[in-house]
């Protein structure tokens, strides 16, 4: 009955998945930020009407999505590497679970919310 | 290399929260756009978005070699300390440039 809290960190499913988020990160998030950038310098109508296209908020909650995912990924491996005591790790592992999904969430929000739909 | 991976990920991940209300704010209306404008463009703001692009550099550029490293490209000795050089040049240069940007 030894530390078995730690057996998903075998899973090639999650190896997997951390692969597949960083070539999306690497592929999706670089495209939105020179779109951005070639953009730049903006101002607020711009910005605004931007985000008003379903092809930009698609492709920010993909790059969100895909960076919580990793994160996730990544973090519960530094967890596991750097606190032993099994109690504070669980409850850290909660606790960042927890952020993750509510940044999902936050995004979906800030980008179909009907946020700023009166472009004033 | 793999511990610069290690906190240059950490730090992204802290940075996200942040990064998400900097959004919604910036596109909740003028005003709070020319807010998020005049909060980046404040020297800690600018110092900020330094230590995250340099850290979103970073982070790349080791990624990349870790995704070739486990296609088995370039894992002899000689060439995986080459590349991890490599890393580490490609980042600094982008902190030189982001830095001479941002502040002069």
């Amino acid at each position: 009955m030894k530390k078995t809290i730690a057996g998903t960190h075998s899973g090639t499913g999650w190896w997997l998945a951390q692969r597949i988020s960083a070539v999306i990160l690497l592929v999706a998030g670089a495209g939105l930020l020179l779109g951005f950038w070639s953009a730049y310098p903006f101002d607020y109508s711009q910005w605004h009407s931007a985000f008003q296209q379903t092809f930009v908020r698609l492709l920010v909650w993909l790059v969100v999505a895909s960076l919580c995912l990793h994160a996730w990924i990544g973090l519960r491996d530094v967890l596991m590497d750097y606190v032993k005591p099994v109690a504070i790790r669980l409850l850290l592992n909660v606790l960042l679970t927890l952020t993750l999904v509510l940044c999902v969430v936050w995004t979906t929000a800030i980008l179909w919310g009907g946020n700023g739909q009166a472009n004033i | 290399m793999s511990i610069l991976h290690r906190i240059s990920g950490v730090f992204l991940f802290l940075a996200l929260p942040l990064g998400l209300y900097l959004l919604e704010r910036s596109l909740s209306h003028r005003a709070g756009f020319e807010e998020i404008s005049a909060m980046i463009n404040s020297p800690a703001g600018r110092l900020l978005l330094l230590v995250t692009v340099a850290s979103l550099a970073l982070h790349a550029f080791a990624g990349i070699r870790h995704l070739a490293l486990d296609v088995h490209w370039g894992v002899a000795r000689n060439s995986a300390r080459l590349s991890a050089i490599w890393v580490l040049a490609a980042a600094l240069l982008v902190l030189l440039l982001a830095g001479w940007k941002l502040f002069l």
